[in-house]
């Protein structure tokens, strides 16, 4: 079973819609290209780099005036629009904005029911592997783990996206407690993607290690005095460039609280 | 495998717990799901595919670029020489690399050290461009808020800067120009060793290859040892220091650290470069003024007087404005007098000669180069008299603003008269005749200019038409410079590293020291002459078979 996820082209447009909506700035106008918002005090301060401003207007008492974002996937020449594309460092600023935020959540499901209904806790960890030699590449997953019966699902948040979560439970709906603590369900998860790991080849770190001892050799033979801090920094930097490092990373993740339909529903 | 690192997570699970423990909801669904989207659409699959492209919408690298970064990226593991002859983007190269590497997660921060007069172009590029936060370095310099700087090899090296710089530690380093760490017991090349460097680029695009010892010191920098100790490899290679390399294993070893694409390597060397030199002559009016212009001045050591001329020949209106400002005591008695003549003078000859060329030219598109603004609005102002449509290019335009006039000089207009080469990034290969209204006395700047039409896409074979004003100062830049030094037949890499060799910094200054210090053509041009000879000289010493590694 694949169970690495791949690139998927970002809209745009949508996203941003999306993020804004989100982070309660009204949407004066939005088409396929373009979209205009009017910030909120907290999204300019964290959007607009302008703390002297705010400082001011505090300073002074004022209510100060957040300004409004007008922008375009169209590659135009207006100063008043701001091109944003897959590279723009618009569209990263809010992805670090996101990160630091909101990656980790807790949610339930969300039931229209009339009669007591039981939700079961599963974590949910979507996890990056980055394989580092004399170059990088990353693997995604995203792991859910139930935490009463320690069933483990892959390509959770797939699964997730077809059914609604809210912030907070609803009517006629409880919850049980995790009989599988959360910090073991975490330590099950790493386990599983580790021995995915293992079973990887490793060429690239094999390469990069050869690399590494060819390059170590030469600087052996250069420096003849091996106590100079050129030497040593010259070693370092050597290390730094083709050590192999695997780093496990968890973009985010968070506990949800499920239906016993849930697996059913979204199978 | 025991040898490789590994780093968990530590961070996620007491971030959760915390949350939860507190009861703090701020949960937000929409954006979680937006973070993971994000990070869906900006993962990095493969070791080895470049993935800058997705992120650079704007730039659309040549073939041997995207090369250049891939092979020093995939083969040499991010230390290399970049060693392109001018002209052909060695910035967009390291751009590129370091861009790269960036989106890899491996750079996450960089010194970037430039001679001084290039600190600017850089910002601009790789803000621009590559949107690289790049910054000036600065006293008090707040490294984490600027992880992306640049600065002078001088201003680095100095003592305070210098221990600053080698106790942090840098992603990649990248040095332009680097052909100025050629010697290894200068404070350039010992600042440059001591700084701790996970990448390194040297730029440089003189053929450094010519000199065992700068090689070696090179080399050394990127990979200390590769090239042996500095003893052995003397003994190993050659007695004589500063010799060119034969060695054909030798020669192996550094294709292995360097990358050099030459002009005639790339597809423009298919296209050919007519050229054909205009001779004009002034009326008799106009001459009468410019013999007048020139007697003023003798005897005089002005620094202007060689400008003057020049404008003359350019226009009234350039040599007009720029005499009326003048604040020379010597002059101003005579001013009032040469000001009239200059302004009574007719349209001028180049003016003429120039809607005749146009019209022969039946439709073709045309840019028309000349140094001064004066003439580009006279030009535009006269050519508009014969019903023929132009658009100005000029310096200070931003980028958005000629990116509009060059569609308008594709779409609707006949002639571009520019004052400038229009910067990297515009480019006019739809058109293929270029009139060098003036000529400028650096040829680097020539090659700029051809630059912007000979390059990829360009379908027909190229025609450069110099128009120069007999018995002028015009005529000993033509056959004095230009011819001698066989300017447009392409040698500019190679000029470059004679003039490297000469230890010239630009062909421009030296040449106008000459008229300056001159007062009769006679010792101008054995001055002239002396000069083109020890290039011609150097020329055939270097030959093409030790600039071919």
């Amino acid at each position: 079973m694949n169970i690495m996820i791949y690139n998927n082209k970002l809209d745009i447009i949508p996203f941003l819609h999306r993020f804004f909506q989100a982070k309660q700035c009204p949407i004066l106008f939005v088409d396929e290209t373009n979209i205009h918002v009017q910030l909120t005090i907290e999204m300019d301060k964290a959007l607009m780099n302008r703390p002297f401003y705010w400082h001011y207007i505090a300073a002074t008492n004022q209510l100060g005036e957040p300004k409004q974002l007008l922008l375009t996937t169209k590659q135009v020449e207006s100063p008043e629009k701001e091109w944003i594309h897959h590279g723009s460092p618009r569209l990263e600023q809010i992805y670090q904005l996101m990160l630091q935020e909101n990656n980790v959540v807790q949610l339930f499901e969300i039931q229209h029911t009339d009669v007591q209904t039981m939700l079961h806790p599963w974590l949910l960890t979507n996890y990056c592997i980055s394989y580092q030699g004399k170059q990088k590449k990353e693997s995604f997953f995203s792991l859910g783990l139930n935490l009463i019966n320690g069933t483990i699902v892959h390509n959770m948040m797939e699964r997730l996206n077809l059914i609604s979560l809210d912030p907070s439970i609803s009517a006629y709906c409880y919850i049980i407690s995790p009989i599988i603590k959360i910090q073991s369900g975490y330590k099950r998860i790493e386990q599983i993607i580790t021995e995915q790991i293992q079973k990887e080849n490793y060429n690239w770190a094999k390469e990069s290690l050869q690399y590494m001892e060819e390059e170590i050799e030469m600087a052996n033979y250069f420096f003849e005095d091996k106590t100079t801090e050129k030497y040593t920094k010259e070693i370092t930097s050597i290390k730094q460039r083709f050590q192999p490092k695997i780093s496990h990373d968890v973009i985010n993740g968070g506990v949800v609280y499920l239906s016993n339909q849930f697996l059913q529903k979204t199978n | 495998m025991n040898d490789i690192s590994i780093y968990y997570d530590n961070a996620f699970i007491p971030k959760l717990e915390n949350m939860m423990e507190h009861s703090q909801h701020h949960s937000n669904w929409d954006l979680f799901q937006l973070t993971y989207q994000y990070k869906h659409a900006t993962l990095v699959n493969h070791f080895d595919d470049l993935q800058v492209l997705q992120y650079l919408p704007e730039i659309k690298p040549l073939d041997y670029q995207l090369d250049a970064a891939k092979t020093v990226i995939q083969e040499m593991n991010g230390r290399a020489i970049l060693a392109d002859e001018v002209g052909l983007g060695k910035t967009i190269e390291a751009g590129l690399i370091l861009k790269e590497y960036m989106i890899r997660g491996l750079v996450k921060n960089a010194l970037i050290l430039v001679p001084a007069s290039l600190i600017n172009q850089w910002i601009k590029e790789l803000q621009e461009k590559f949107y690289i936060p790049l910054v000036n370095y600065r006293k008090n310099y707040s490294w984490d808020d600027y992880p992306f700087f640049i600065a002078s090899l001088d201003q680095a090296k100095r003592p305070n800067h210098r221990e600053e710089l080698t106790n942090l530690h840098f992603d990649m380093v990248i040095i332009d120009e680097a052909h100025r760490l050629k010697n290894s017991q200068t404070l350039n090349y010992d600042l440059v060793q001591s700084l701790q460097k996970k990448y390194c680029l040297l730029l440089t695009a003189t053929p450094i290859q010519n000199d065992l010892q700068e090689i070696f010191n090179l080399v050394s920098i990127l990979k200390p040892g590769y090239l042996g100790t500095e003893k052995s490899f003397t003994k190993k290679y050659n007695n004589k220091k500063h010799e060119a390399i034969n060695n054909t294993f030798l020669k192996k070893l550094i294709q292995k650290v360097m990358v050099r694409n030459r002009r005639k390597d790339t597809l423009l060397d298919d296209v050919k470069r007519h050229v054909h030199t205009v001779w004009l002559q002034f009326s008799e009016e106009e001459h009468e003024v410019y013999q007048n212009l020139e007697n003023t001045f003798h005897g005089i050591t002005s620094l202007s007087k060689v400008t003057y001329l020049k404008q003359l020949c350019s226009s009234r209106e350039a040599c007009y404005l720029s005499l009326e400002k003048t604040t020379n005591d010597d002059i101003i008695p005579q001013q009032p007098t040469l000001l009239d003549s200059i302004a009574s003078l007719p349209h001028h000859i180049k003016a003429k000669k120039l809607i005749d060329m146009i019209e022969q030219l039946k439709g073709e598109k045309v840019i028309v180069f000349t140094e001064y603004r004066a003439t580009q609005f006279y030009l535009q102002w006269y050519l508009a008299q014969y019903d023929i449509s132009s658009v100005a290019f000029k310096g200070g335009m931003n980028k958005g603003r000629k990116e509009w006039i060059t569609q308008l000089f594709k779409q609707d207009k006949q002639v571009l008269i520019a004052t400038e080469a229009g910067g990297e990034g515009i480019n006019l290969q739809f058109c293929h005749h270029i009139i060098n209204y003036d000529l400028p006395w650096n040829p680097m700047r020539l090659e700029q200019r051809i630059g912007r039409i000979h390059r990829y896409g360009q379908e027909n074979h190229i025609h450069i038409y110099n128009f120069a004003i007999e018995k002028t100062i015009e005529e000993h830049i033509v056959t004095l410079l230009y011819d001698k030094l066989a300017i447009f037949e392409n040698v500019i890499g190679k000029l470059d590293a004679i003039l490297a060799q000469l230890q010239i910094d630009s062909i421009e200054q030296e040449v106008k020291h000459m008229m300056e210090e001159t007062n009769s053509l006679g010792e101008l041009r054995i001055k002239l002459n002396n000069f083109t000879s020890v290039i011609d000289q150097m020329n055939q010493s270097i030959g093409d078979e030790h600039y071919d590694i």
